[in-house]
C-alpha cells in the first residue's frame, strides 16, 4: 500500500523535496509525477503521519523520461501574465480543456494512480488563492505573518504573501473540472468543497488563516462518512493553505485523506512552513 | 420532453438522488441540489451515460458549460460538473462560459436580461471555431435566460448549437419556450 510510513516515489537526482505544512503543523510532502527517474524514500516526520501531495508536474521541473503524456499536457496550459493582477503569472487550464486528448490524458494519469485503491471520496475545491511572490536573500529564517521560510537544496528561497479572492471578485479554482471525471472513473463519490454560503444544505466549516484575516471552506454534512478514503483534487497547488483546510475538514468527519492530487505545482512557492 | 423509455430505472434513481432544499438561497425558492447526486457514483455515472449515449457519434466537437448565476436559484450553476465528463466521453473539447472577469484571456461577451437589470456571459476568444457543432450543458434550466445567452454567444462566432442538455427542468418557468426551436433534452423534471 503506497501510503505506508516509508514510500518510494521516482524522482530525478538530486532529490528536491518540497515541504508544505498545514496550520496544525502536520507535514505535507510533495512529489511531482513528472520527476520519475530516481528513487527517493520519504520518511515520516513528526509524531503524526504526514499527508502526501502528488502533482502531475511542477512548472519548473525538467522533464526527461517522464510519462510521455505529461509533456503534451504541459504544453496545453497557457500562462497569462498579470492576471488577475500585475505580477501574477496565471496558469490557465482552460486551454487544456480545448484539447480532448490532453484533457483525457490528464484524467487518465490520475485514474491510473488511484483506481483500485479503494478510494471512496474525491473532494474538489472551488477556491482560489492568489500569491504575491518576492525573492529573498539567503540564508536564514524569515517571518512574515507567522510564516518561516528555509532553503531546500540549491533552490531559491521565496516568501509568500497570501490573499484570497472573495466571492465578489470571483476567481475560482477549478477542482470541479478535474474532480468529477476522476471520481466517475474510479467509482468514487464527488464532494464539492466551497466558500461559505454556496452549498445549500447543512454544512460544516473549516476556517483557515490568510495574511490579512481568515476565510472558510465548507462541506455538506453527511457527504463524507467516517472511514471514507478520500482524495483531494485541485488544478493547482501553490502554498497548500486551502489544501490543508480541505484535509482538516475531511479528517474531522473521520475520513482518511489518502492523497492530494493536483495538475500543476508551483514548486517555487512551496518552501513555507507555518508555525 | 423529458427522457422516457426503458431507461426508467436510471432516471428514477437520478431523480431520487437530487435533494430539494426549501427556502434556499432565499424564502420561496425550492432549491434543486445536485450535490447529493454526486454522492451516488452509480447515479452520477448514469447521468453522464444518458447524455453520452445521446450525443456520441453525432460529430459534436464542443461541449460548452456555464457557470453563471441562475436568477431563480440564485447560486452559480454547475455546468462545470457535468460538462467535462460528457466532453471526455464523446471526445469533444470543453469550453467554460463564465461571468465577467473570471476568464483570464481575451474574451467575447454576451449581455442578457434579468428581472432587474442585465448581466453578461463570456467565453475565451479562439476557444471555438466557425463550423463547429456544440452542445450547451447545464445542471438545470429555469427561465432559459442564461442558456439563450450562451446560445447567442456561440452562434455569433458561427458555431452550430445542436442542442441544449440539462439534468433538471423547472417546467413551470417555461425555459423550453424561451429556447424556441432550439432542441432541449432533459433527464428529470423538477416540478
Amino acid at each position: 500500500m503506497y501510503m505506508n510510513k516509508c514510500i518510494s516515489i521516482y524522482r530525478p537526482s538530486p532529490p528536491s523535496l518540497s515541504f508544505l505544512s498545514r496550520q496544525d503543523n502536520r507535514p505535507l510532502h510533495s512529489v511531482s509525477l513528472s520527476e520519475r527517474n530516481s528513487v527517493v524514500h520519504l520518511r515520516e516526520t513528526g509524531k503524526r503521519r504526514g499527508s502526501f501531495v502528488v502533482s502531475l508536474f511542477a512548472t519548473m521541473s525538467a522533464c526527461k523520461d517522464q510519462d510521455p503524456r505529461i509533456n503534451g499536457i504541459k504544453t496545453k496550459i497557457r500562462v497569462v501574465p498579470n492576471f488577475p493582477k500585475p505580477g501574477i503569472m496565471f496558469q490557465d487550464i482552460t486551454t487544456l480543456l480545448l484539447d480532448p486528448k490532453a484533457f483525457k490524458d490528464t484524467i487518465d494519469l490520475f485514474v491510473e494512480r488511484y483506481k483500485g485503491k479503494n478510494i471512496s471520496v474525491v473532494a474538489g475545491k472551488q477556491l482560489m488563492v492568489i500569491r504575491e511572490v518576492k525573492k529573498l536573500e539567503p540564508p536564514g529564517w524569515l517571518n512574515s505573518s507567522g510564516a518561516k521560510v528555509w532553503r531546500v537544496g540549491p533552490v531559491e528561497v521565496l516568501i509568500l504573501k497570501l490573499g484570497t479572492i472573495t466571492c465578489d471578485m470571483s476567481i475560482e479554482a477549478r477542482g470541479f473540472i478535474f474532480g468529477p471525471p476522476i471520481a466517475l472513473a474510479i467509482g468514487a463519490k464527488f464532494v464539492p468543497l466551497r466558500k461559505p454560503r454556496k452549498l445549500p444544505g447543512e454544512v460544516i466549516s473549516e476556517e483557515y488563516i490568510l495574511e490579512y484575516g481568515r476565510d472558510c471552506l465548507e462541506m455538506h454534512v453527511g457527504a463524507v462518512e467516517s472511514g471514507d478514503r478520500a482524495l483531494v483534487v485541485d488544478d493547482l497547488i501553490a502554498t497548500g493553505g486551502t489544501l490543508g483546510a480541505a484535509m482538516n475538514l475531511l479528517e474531522r468527519v473521520g475520513a482518511e485523506v489518502v492523497e492530494c492530487a493536483c495538475v500543476i505545482e508551483l514548486p517555487e512557492l512551496k518552501r513555507v512552513v507555518t508555525d | 420532453m423529458a427522457f422516457e423509455d426503458a431507461q426508467d430505472h436510471r432516471i428514477a434513481r437520478i431523480s431520487s438522488a437530487i435533494r430539494v432544499i426549501p427556502d434556499f438561497p432565499k424564502p420561496g425558492i425550492m432549491f434543486q441540489d445536485i450535490t447529493t447526486l454526486l454522492l451516488d457514483p452509480t447515479a452520477f455515472k448514469d447521468t453522464i451515460d444518458l447524455f453520452v449515449e445521446r450525443y456520441k457519434g453525432k460529430n459534436i466537437s464542443v461541449v460548452a458549460g456555464k457557470m453563471l448565476l441562475l436568477c431563480i436559484q440564485g447560486i452559480e450553476a454547475r455546468g462545470f460538473i457535468f460538462g467535462p465528463p460528457i466532453a471526455l466521453a464523446i471526445g469533444a473539447k470543453f469550453v467554460p462560459m463564465r461571468k465577467p472577469n473570471k476568464l483570464p484571456g481575451a474574451v467575447i461577451s454576451q449581455e442578457y436580461s434579468l428581472e432587474y437589470g442585465t448581466d453578461k456571459i463570456e467565453m475565451h476568444v479562439g476557444a471555438v471555431e466557425a463550423g463547429e457543432r456544440a452542445l450547451v450543458i447545464d445542471d438545470l434550466i429555469a427561465t432559459g435566460g442564461t442558456l439563450c445567452a450562451a446560445i447567442n454567444l456561440l452562434e455569433r462566432v458561427e458555431v452550430d448549437v445542436v442542442e441544449c442538455a440539462c439534468v433538471i427542468e423547472l417546467p413551470e418557468l417555461k425555459g423550453r419556450d424561451r429556447l424556441g426551436d432550439k432542441p432541449l433534452f432533459v433527464l428529470v423534471s423538477g416540478a
